[in-house]
């Protein structure tokens, strides 16, 4: 079998492209309608105010993750809270990221198929999404990385996918600037730090980076990135829409694709589908690995290839059982980004404090 | 050996599910694309919906026909059973181009209309979209105008116009931004039956006033005038102007015809505490060209410069005419409330625009002209 | 594993200054001893204890002298005829007198006798003596070595491997001249032995790489290894995998090229087919033409075929998803001239599709056996017979054939007849993909495709190098080629002990003009 021991082998390329890739994920089709829905026209003000609150949380995790230098977080945390609590921690956390799959796969399949695959039914999609996932995730943390700095490029693809809006571009619908109150904006930020998730992997994803690389401008880099390209997006789907309009759509970023009309191409949010399929996937692989790497080190076992099948196949049942209509997706949603906070803030916080005040960090 | 196996195994299930069917599939070859749609108020108060086929043929080289099918019936969905039923093959709209109203429809709502195409992912938002004088089926019943068939024809004309500057450009989806913009509306070209030519003639633009056709229209004259001040694209209009009343035989002397070579708009928009009333200042700087104007010829600077103010006349004279016609319909093409709400929102009451903000703006417009080239001659 | 941004200036520089031990110039510049033995070390210390070094006794005057020479690079016959037999007869004659070569001088210096080796002299080594009598006796090949019409080229050398082996292991010898160049035997086989010969550069080849393909070699235990296909699934991480894992080759300088790359060849007697490890997915689509050409055109043709590899895999199943799912994505007159072909036919486009491919597979197969003018009958009567028939009897349709015939020829511009089979048999899962999910199954197949790609390894390192690891400096002779003297770094997958191709500033005349 594969050897467990990847130690040290991201370099910051690799680690960057990771992090932004987990980072953009779903929530992006729909945030420019949710967070309009709060902040209106200053939303993409919501969109920055957010990627500086992230780069807090994501401080607490990186000077977490730095005090134990080359343990994860499955391993430190036994030894910061003891045998047990450790281990409900670690059980608590892979449940929190399985469950990340699960509703990613759940909110992509209903995208899916309202938009391109409308009649296929919702356990085939499941499968397609999962088993793709499943085919990378199985392999160890150097394969994963190679794929992931490979399709860093689609991410950059994803921006120039974007450029046809200026056409049809009206910067009065986002005047005058702080039009719904710092308030509402402040409000709004709640709405795309669930969008934007993915560093929390960071904690277990630390100790794979080579240590020469292991610099803050990773995570200050990565979350930049995705920032700057969130408020890009809902910048723009922001100024194509009228206000009423955007209200009424669910997913603005592809319907505004949809409305763009080029001589070869008709169906620009096809394509753009495609690409995005790309990143759902890289998004799926990251927090399924790290999920069944988790009950990988709770159950001791040697190889993580037969926990991620079982992780897999546990989602796809969960998936085939759990409510699909739109109010049933919107309350796993509520409930998901609500435990998130405990999870990307609360615990590391704790940790962070248990260990300053008991002295304890790796070797 | 035995991975293999197992692999093998894994495999089954896969194929099952993948083998059991293509749920989605819509083949080109059975379906029936439809071109153009088209609303026209039925008897009974029903609905008669027309629609126009694009059939073909299966031997390529025998040429390309239109199939027409009307059907009268209650809702729009209700219709489609009923198309369905009479066309081989299956109801597609994913191509459609074109998409006429009846006037006396558009009056009403043109929403309802439009709601299918804005829900379905596959409908075309490109579809260009139309008020028709008169009955849309008998427009659509012309079938083909000498080679060209009816929609392609209609499309053609409507894409030349928009090219011209006589029509701003329109589809589905610049119609749906419109809709629901509370400080827009906008303008639809107007077509009609022209019986001389059988054929379609473009009539104007028909001014909208939220949802609904107001029911007034701008000539062609008048809607080019209106892109000009709506600085969306003043470039390349032609304008023809009566300058002169001497000559009364030779009536043809009496008139200047200038290409817009290049627009520059300039607009101000100011709120008059003391009236309570927002006032809009449009400077409109154009270079012209002079395309025709038998009666003299411009050597002389001095005649250049009394032409230069004769149009400059004209042009204020037509551009008043089209802006209180505009305001009497309460229709903002310009979309001046997008404006007010995004640069002046502190003077609007209770940050909202009313009903009928436009009405009771008033637009200044000022025009500078000057002739920059007079082609060949002078 | 991923390093970009890690500098390695230091070692650019110290290119000039420098001699590497694999380079020509490497050997030490001393004078040879009056120890016979020595003498004989210290050759064979600076060819690196290469396989084919033969040193054999010969009794000359009472004393017995060495004669040393490369085997591959020697004609016996010469040998026998003007080396042996005159010092056989031979009394008290100096030996310059006795031996009966046109070609013969006398040296002292170790590398004059290196250099003199290495391009087809023998050493005559006498004992107590400094002095190396050095005599030419190359060999001239009989068979001429012709191009090998699989992978022809438009520039470049014209010539390629043959079925024996030493003559190959000579045009490289004779191309190279290096000492450092070195072979090793091995014998495969238990009841039809095969020679097999590794070839690599000594000191900068890996070590690790050499040991493990030697160990994967040596650990061959069948009754025959016939030809390089066996040695290939006996050697490569994975069987099952559609993208061969070595590259085959034919053509002396590929081999040259890559073995300069820092990796290892392996040829075996019997077949002119010559295998590199280890390889990556790119170095199937590179040709030595791009090398030749200009480099704006080299580069052009590179993204071409780069491009034919996505329409060789892409085409028919994008194909078959438009005209099934999505042909609202198609502009209207386009979808009328599909629609209106598409009208008479009987079958959907997936069977269509799967029947043209394998008709022109049938051509393809028919062409390769037959003698080369019914060959050409068949290509005619394939291409434009059952392709107008077809259509007239409205079994597939028009568009179907452009679609096919633009696939075909896409999959041929590969220079590497296996990858070219490789991507045409890929195209077929994914019409089904697409058959079944449309545009979304394709993305699946791409999907899998790429992640598949990502864990293959040919001998421990990444096969997909350097996209996926992405090493944006190793980008410069992938999709575009950059020019020669811009190429100055090995790519990383072999783990070349020295980086470095050439110095920093090839160029330097041109600074010097400014």
């Amino acid at each position: 079998m594969k050897k467990m021991n990847n130690k040290g082998i991201l370099t910051w390329w690799a680690s960057f492209a990771i992090l932004v890739q987990v980072q953009i994920g779903i929530g992006i089709l729909s945030l420019p309608r949710d967070v309009h829905n709060i902040a209106e026209g200053d939303g993409w003000i919501s969109v920055l105010l957010a990627g500086l609150t992230i780069q807090l949380f994501v401080t607490v995790i990186w000077l977490l993750a730095t005090r134990f230098n080359s343990q994860t977080l499955y391993e430190f945390a036994p030894k910061l809270v003891g045998k047990y609590l450790g281990r409900l921690i670690n059980l608590a956390y892979s449940v929190y990221f399985l469950s990340m799959v699960f509703l990613t796969t759940l909110l992509f399949t209903d995208i899916l198929k309202r938009w391109v695959l409308f009649k296929t039914p919702h356990l085939v999609i499941y499968v397609l999404v999962i088993g793709v996932a499943y085919y990378l995730a199985k392999d160890n943390i150097k394969v994963i990385a190679r794929f992931y700095t490979f399709t860093a490029i689609f991410v950059i693809l994803l921006i120039f996918i974007l450029v046809p809006a200026l056409v049809s571009f009206d910067i009065r619908f986002v005047l005058p600037v702080g039009q719904a109150g710092m308030n509402n904006i402040v409000k709004g930020i709640e709405e795309v730090t669930n969008s934007m998730l993915g560093f929390e992997l960071l904690l277990v994803l630390f100790p794979f980076i080579d240590e020469r690389y292991r610099r803050y401008s990773i995570v200050l880099a990565a979350n930049g990135f995705v920032t700057i390209l969130y408020t890009l997006i809902v910048f723009i789907t922001i100024t194509v829409f009228s206000p009423a309009e955007i209200k009424l759509i669910p997913e603005p970023v592809l319907y505004m694709l949809k409305s763009f009309q080029f001589d070869l191409v008709e169906r620009i949010d096809l394509l753009f589908m495609s690409v995005w399929f790309v990143s759902i996937v890289t998004t799926l692989v990251m927090y399924l690995y790290v999920a069944s790497f988790g009950i990988t080190t709770i159950l001791k076992r040697k190889s993580h290839a037969q926990v991620v099948a079982w992780c897999a196949l546990l989602i796809i049942t969960v998936l085939f059982i759990a409510e699909k209509d739109i109010y049933g997706i919107d309350n796993y949603v509520q409930a998901l980004s609500n435990s998130s906070y405990l999870f990307i803030f609360v615990l590391p916080l704790i940790l962070l404090s248990l260990s300053f005040i008991r002295k304890e960090r790796g070797k | 050996m035995k991975r293999l196996q197992r692999r093998l195994l894994l495999l089954i299930p896969v194929m099952l599910l993948t083998l059991t069917g293509c749920w989605d599939q819509q083949m080109l070859k059975e379906n029936r694309l439809i071109y153009g749609i088209g609303y026209d108020p039925g008897k009974d108060n029903k609905l008669r919906e027309t629609v126009v086929i694009r059939s073909v043929p299966k031997d390529p080289k025998a040429g390309i026909a239109n199939e027409i099918v009307s059907v009268n019936g209650t809702t729009i969905r209700e219709q489609r059973s009923l198309l369905n039923k009479r066309i081989s093959g299956d109801f597609a709209e994913g191509k459609a181009r074109m998409i006429l109203l009846s006037e006396d429809l558009a009056k009403i709502d043109i929403y309802p209309f439009l709601d299918s195409f804005y829900r379905d992912p596959r409908s075309p938002l490109g579809a260009k979209l139309g008020v028709v004088k008169g009955s849309v089926e008998e427009i659509y019943r012309i079938q083909q105008k000498e080679q060209t068939l009816i929609i392609e024809y209609i499309e053609e004309l409507l894409d030349n116009e928009e090219r011209n500057g006589t029509i701003p450009k329109q589809s589905i989806q610049t119609v749906c931004t419109q809709l629901f913009d509370e400080g827009r509306d906008f303008g639809l070209p107007l077509l009609r039956y022209d019986e001389e030519n059988e054929g379609v003639e473009l009539d104007g633009l028909a001014l909208f006033n939220k949802r609904s056709y107001t029911g007034e229209n701008l000539t062609g004259h008048q809607s080019k005038m209106m892109m000009i001040l709506a600085e969306e694209r003043g470039k390349n209009i032609e304008l023809t102007f009566k300058v002169d009343n001497q000559e009364k035989e030779n009536w043809l002397y009496n008139y200047v015809s200038v290409i817009i070579s290049d627009a520059d708009t300039k607009k101000n928009i100011t709120y008059d505490a003391s009236a309570g009333q927002f006032i809009v200042d449009l400077h409109i700087q154009l270079e012209v060209q002079i395309q025709e104007y038998a009666s003299d010829h411009l050597y002389k600077k001095e005649k250049a410069d009394e032409l230069e103010k004769v149009i400059k006349e004209r042009l204020y004279k037509d551009a008043d005419e089209v802006i209180t016609k505009l305001q009497e319909v309460n229709s903002d093409v310009f979309g001046y409330g997008r404006d007010l709400l995004a640069y002046h929102a502190k003077q609007l009451p209770e940050r909202e625009l009313h009903e009928d903000y436009f009405k009771k703006m008033k637009i200044n417009p000022t025009f500078q002209v000057t002739i920059t080239e007079t082609g060949g001659i002078y | 594993m991923f390093n970009i941004f890690s500098k390695k200036n230091k070692e650019k520089n110290a290119f000039k200054n420098e001699t590497r031990p694999y380079q020509t110039k490497s050997v030490s510049d001393q004078t040879l001893s009056n120890d016979l033995h020595k003498n004989i070390s210290i050759i064979k210390e600076s060819f690196a204890d290469t396989a084919d070094l033969v040193c054999k006794t010969i009794n000359w005057n009472g004393k017995s002298g060495f004669l040393l020479y490369l085997e591959t690079l020697v004609d016996n016959e010469l040998i026998e005829n003007h080396i042996i037999k005159p010092i056989k007869q031979a009394q008290e004659q100096p030996i310059m007198e006795v031996i009966t070569a046109l070609d013969l001088k006398e040296s002292m210096k170790l590398p004059d006798v290196v250099q003199a080796l290495t391009s087809g002299f023998c050493a005559f080594l006498l004992p107590k003596s400094s002095k190396v009598t050095l005599i030419k006796v190359s060999k001239q090949n009989n068979r001429p070595p012709e191009e090998p019409f699989n992978e022809q080229v438009i520039r470049g050398a014209h010539i390629g491997f043959i079925e024996d082996l030493n003559t190959n292991i000579n045009i490289i010898r004779n191309q190279v001249q290096n000492p450092k160049l070195k072979v090793e035997y091995i014998t495969l086989g238990k009841t039809v032995s095969t020679k097999v010969a590794i070839m690599y550069f000594d000191d900068l080849a890996n070590k690790e790489l050499i040991t493990k393909v030697k160990e994967r070699l040596q650990s061959i235990s069948a009754d025959i290894i016939q030809i390089p296909g066996y040695i290939q699934e006996y050697i490569e991480d994975r069987t099952y995998s559609p993208f061969p894992q070595t590259l085959n080759t034919e053509r002396p300088d590929r081999l040259i090229a890559n073995l300069m790359d820092g990796r290892v060849g392996i040829m075996m007697n019997g077949t002119p087919t010559c295998l590199i490890a280890p390889s990556t997915l790119i170095s199937f689509f590179q040709s030595p033409d791009d090398y030749n050409g200009r480099v704006m055109i080299g580069s052009f043709y590179r993204f071409i075929r780069v491009f034919s590899f996505f329409v060789t895999i892409g085409l028919p199943a994008l194909y078959i998803a438009v005209v099934s799912f999505h042909y609202e994505s198609v502009p209207v007159e386009l979808l009328f001239a599909i629609k209106s072909s598409l009208e008479p036919i009987p079958v959907p486009p997936l069977l269509e599709a799967i029947f043209m491919a394998v008709t022109l597979e049938l051509i393809r197969e028919a062409t390769i056996r037959l003698p080369n003018p019914v060959a050409q009958t068949i290509g005619v009567v394939g291409g434009l017979v059952i392709g107008n028939a077809v259509v007239d009897a409205n079994l597939v349709s028009n568009m179907m054939i452009i679609v096919i015939a633009i696939t075909a020829i896409s999959s041929f511009i590969m220079p590497s007849t296996e990858m070219s089979t490789t991507i045409r048999l890929l195209s077929f899962p994914l019409m089904l993909a697409a058959a079944l999910f449309g545009l979304i199954g394709i993305v699946i197949g791409f999907l899998i495709i790429v992640i598949h790609l990502c864990k293959l390894e040919s001998f421990g390192s990444p096969y997909f190098a350097p996209f996926g690891p992405l090493r944006w400096k190793e980008l410069k002779d992938t999709i575009i080629r950059f020019p020669t003297w811009m190429l100055n770094s090995r790519p990383k997958d072999a783990q070349a002990v020295y980086r470095t191709t050439q110095a920093e500033n090839p160029r330097e005349w041109d600074e010097k003009n400014e």
